[in-house]
């Protein structure tokens, strides 16, 4: 007699779930190279990533229009060993990373006769695909904050507005997707075989497919704040919200022998980040120089795993500060270093959970040259290039026997004992902008 | 998982499919009221797909924003059955940008432009039924509801001649799934299940290339190649719990667009009337269903016709008016599968207002509505066409059905930044970019005398988002016929 089975399961998993290329590897090579401290200094397309009110700085001309597309390259070096001398560990690298960055920032405001609003677009779309990805159960060891963060396209819209020469505003969004998907299937042939190792008899069944499924935008939107009391002296404030892509939907096979229907209800997230609250001051100390600062309180105390959990408070807010300082040794060459320090928002406590997130330091230099003044022609183009590098600290994960359910979890658990783990990205940008 | 699986159909569907930007049914305004016969005719942000060498006429960063809402309805009734009517709004919108590069003289005759269109309620939506020979509309069914992207460059050379190239980009998708379940993992079933998933969205590009050529004032030609492409979606799907194991193997495919080859022609009888006739050559014999199918029976190749006129009423002021026959390349569905599709008649017209004359403020509205009749398909099935019982066939022994569809649109031209002159000469630069109207009075009268007049009018010809209109009205029709045809182009470039 047939028995429907239907497991309705939340599935567990583990993904690398937080992707974030602003913050990783910053989306051009000014911002590489300022280690992300840009929110006030702004001036750019990618202001409408990290503060839409930056789009327009004061000395931006109206009727502005910027166009700039650049290649980001990154690979990561890591490495994780088991405190078991001998054991392997089954973990993956992360992904390498190539990538094309497009970005314009364009006075709208000019032909409406509202001077100073500018709008900025930013898209960012890894080159081997839009989307690399690898899902795993939240016990397997997997890469937290490396690899898959920089794998997925990114889109980011803003609008920033000159309330007066020394206020300005700006509010956008950041585009991620939600997957909604209904997965029907029927047997199409049913076998019964033996198992030549246990001898035990299981039923093995082909389907045939058929899928209802959508994908929906979500906006996930920024405020931004730039306030310049002095012609050298900026303030900025700005608030990322949260972004996560959702992933639902459920998936029935009919029609199995012996068992009748099988189905499960999945639900996932994707390209998680956290609220972010930043501070920024950027300052010209001196007309060939200037220096800016940045602190972020980036909330991961509200994060949610892969599979929708909180995790019993193994994620926690972070404060992450960040430096950086333009050099103009000369008219159109300008020389950038900055530091970013990221902590991690990850704890695994010693249980059952692997996601391998590291402290991490990241180092940026650049350069960049604006021809226009180099030249004799009218070449309104600059040419940027930035490397950063991203040291993951060395960590350490022991598993405590207490945190799980039996021994047998314990001893299966893919990190037992325990493990060490620890790396670098290196990354390089290139850049080229233009303007009318 | 599973819905990545589905999402690996999913996202093969963010691909272009026709028009604009690729996205089907999302041409600009402009394109649509003229049935999209805009091959030969000057360019604008729509060209970027159409023919992207139009793209080079286009001679100041211009930002269009696009919408569109339409109804299309699908009756389909077996033989001697009632059928039923699905009815489903069909809504979308875009944004294109174009900009002339900055610099030196060579490079400022260097266009880029960018296209993206995406439905109104979804990213994408796809719905492939488990069943193979479930009806399904060929034109109107996923094609409307994906997201398209194009890119494109394009370049005037001497002579009027024009080229460029795009390339739109089509998602393949690779997602082996397994799913698995182990009491030992946790204390509760949930914790049992294991999932792993790869996924990797590769695109693949398809390119158009075009050019476009204006040998006489009253006489333009278009020629566009474009490649198609076909989005894929494979993968494994293994599911282990306890002595049941799930093994299948899938592999979804959509034929986006057919491979294309167009010609286009434009003439100008009038200073103020253009008419266009477009034939395009698509190849849908390549066609297979979206279970990586030959369709039976197979699909022919087509020959699309299509013509638009434009008359500019005034200088601020344009109205439009296309039609085109779009013969069907499903034949009579006497074998397993039910496409439904039949030869199409596509009425369209529209208006574009152009305020930069009226007002300085360099805006264009265009509005368009377009209509679909299709004709009554009917198929008889052969009961020997089928393996096994024809009976359980969706569309045994027979069907009839019909479909229409209806669509307004409109767009939004922005003009941002100055213009950009392609003289070598300093003083004829700046002279172009100071007084607009003496420049614009001037430009004809040197483009009628001068010669190389297809040179010069290369230049001065040049569409753009709005001009002013009193010089053409102060010139004598035959002598400046491509210059006023061209001005009105111009208030109605989308």
């Amino acid at each position: 007699m047939r028995r429907a089975a239907s497991l309705a399961l939340a599935l567990v998993l583990a993904s690398p779930a937080a992707a974030d290329v602003e913050n990783d590897l910053g989306l051009n090579p000014r911002t590489a190279a300022l280690g992300g401290a840009v929110s006030a200094t702004g001036g750019d397309f990618t202001a409408a990533a990290y503060n839409p009110a930056a789009l327009i700085v004061p000395g931006d001309r109206d009727g502005l229009a910027e166009l700039s597309a650049g290649l980001t390259l990154a690979l990561p070096a890591t490495w994780a060993t088991s405190l078991e001398p001998g054991r392997t560990l089954d973990l993956e690298a992360p992904l390498d990373t190539t990538a094309l960055t497009v970005g314009g920032r364009f006075d709208v405001g000019a032909g409406l006769g509202v001077p100073g609003i500018v709008l900025g677009l930013a898209f960012y779309a890894p080159l081997e695909g839009l989307v690399r990805s690898r899902i795993r159960p939240d016990d397997s060891l997997s890469w937290f904050l490396v690899g898959d963060r920089t794998t997925h396209v990114s889109l980011h819209l803003s609008l920033g507005f000159r309330i007066t020469s020394w206020l300005s505003v700006g509010a956008g969004a950041r585009i991620t997707f939600d997957e909604e998907a209904y997965i029907t299937g029927t047997a199409t042939d049913i076998r019964r075989v033996v198992d030549p190792m246990t001898g035990e008899e299981r039923i093995e069944a082909g389907t045939r497919l058929g899928i209802e499924a959508s994908i929906y935008g979500r906006a996930s939107p920024l405020l931004g704040l730039l306030v310049a009391p002095l012609p050298e002296l900026r303030f900025a404030f700005a608030w990322r919200g949260r972004l996560y892509s959702d992933d639902w939907g459920t998936s029935r096979l009919q029609g199995i022998e012996a068992v009748g229907d099988i189905g499960f209800v999945h639900r996932f997230t994707h390209i998680y980040r956290p609220h972010e609250l930043v501070w920024s001051v950027a300052w010209r100390a001196h007309e060939a120089i200037e220096l800016s600062a940045e602190l972020t309180w980036a909330m991961w105390s509200e994060a949610v795993s892969p599979t929708w959990r909180t995790l019993d408070g193994r994620f926690g807010d972070t404060l992450v500060p960040a430096a950086g300082v333009r050099v103009t040794p000369t008219p159109g060459v300008d020389l950038l270093a900055g530091y970013r320090y990221a902590r991690s928002p990850f704890a695994d406590f010693g249980g059952p959970t692997n996601l391998l997130a590291n402290d991490t330091h990241h180092l940026g230099l650049g350069v960049e040259v604006d021809l226009d003044p180099l030249t004799r022609d009218d070449v309104p183009f600059t040419i940027s290039l930035a490397g950063r590098l991203a040291i993951l600290e060395e960590r350490e994960e022991i598993k405590d026997g207490r945190r799980f359910s039996n021994d047998a979890a314990l001893l299966a658990n893919p990190g037992y004992p325990g493990y060490r783990y620890g790396g670098f990205v290196p990354s390089v940008q290139l850049a080229v902008e233009t303007r009318w | 998982m599973r819905a990545l699986a589905a999402l690996a159909l999913l996202l093969a569907w963010a691909s272009p499919a026709r028009a604009d930007s690729g996205a089907a049914f999302g041409e600009s305004a402009r394109a649509a009221s003229l049935a999209s016969s805009v091959l030969a005719r000057p360019g604008d942000t729509s060209a970027i797909y159409f023919n992207p060498a139009g793209v080079a006429d286009v001679d100041r960063p211009t930002l269009t924003l696009l919408g569109h809402a339409g109804f299309h309805r699908q009756r389909f009734a077996r033989t001697g059955e009632l059928g039923d009517v699905e009815d489903r709004a069909v809504t979308g919108y875009g944004v294109s940008v174009v900009a002339p590069l900055p610099g030196p003289p060579w490079l400022r005759r260097v266009r880029l432009g960018g296209s993206v269109h995406l439905p109104g309620e979804t990213i994408i939506g796809v719905d492939a039924p488990v069943r193979r020979d479930a009806p399904v509309s060929l034109f109107y069914g996923n094609r409307t509801e994906r997201t398209a992207v194009t890119f494109a460059a394009s370049a005037l050379l001497p002579w009027t001649i024009r080229i460029g190239v795009a390339v739109t980009v089509t998602p393949t998708l690779f997602a082996p799934t397994s799913v698995g379940f182990d009491a030992n993992r946790g204390a509760t079933v949930d914790e049992g299940v294991a999932i792993a998933q790869q996924r990797d969205l590769t695109l693949e590009p398809s390119v158009i290339v075009g050019a476009r050529a204006q040998p006489l004032d009253e006489l333009a030609i278009g020629l566009v190649f474009r490649q198609g492409g076909a989005t894929r979606a494979n993968g494994t799907f293994d599911i282990r719990a306890g002595a049941i194991r799930v093994l299948d193997e899938y592999s979804f495919y959509s034929l986006i667009a057919p491979m294309e080859v167009g010609l286009g022609v434009a003439v100008w009888p009038l200073p103020t009337v253009s008419i266009s006739l477009d034939a395009t050559w698509a190849r849908w014999s390549t066609f297979r269903t979206i279970h990586d199918e030959a369709p039976d029976p197979g699909l022919s190749d087509t020959v699309e016709l299509r013509a638009g006129l434009e008359w500019s009423a005034h200088r601020a002021l344009a109205a439009r008016l296309g039609y085109a026959f779009l013969p069907s390349p499903v034949p009579e569905q006497t074998g397993f599968h039910n496409l439904l599709d039949a030869h199409r008649h596509e009425v369209a017209f529209g208006v574009g207002l152009d305020l930069e004359p009226l007002t300085g403020f360099a805006l264009r509205i265009d509005l368009a509505a377009r209509f679909h009749a299709m004709h009554e398909q009917e198929a008889t099935k052969a009961p020997g066409a089928f393996a096994g019982a024809p009976i359980d066939n969706l569309g045994y022994p027979g069907f009839s059905a019909r479909g229409s569809f209806q669509q307004l649109s409109l767009s939004l031209t922005f003009g941002l930044g100055d213009r950009v002159s392609v003289e070598d000469d300093d003083d004829a630069r700046d002279e172009a970019a100071g007084d607009e109207a003496e420049a614009d009075e001037a430009e004809p009268d040197e483009s009628a005398g001068e010669e190389p007049p297809r040179a010069e009018a290369e230049h001065d010809s040049t569409p753009q988002v709005a001009a002013p209109r009193d010089a053409t009205q102060e010139e004598a029709p035959d002598d400046h016929a491509t210059e006023d045809a061209t001005q009105l182009e111009r208030g109605g470039v989308e």
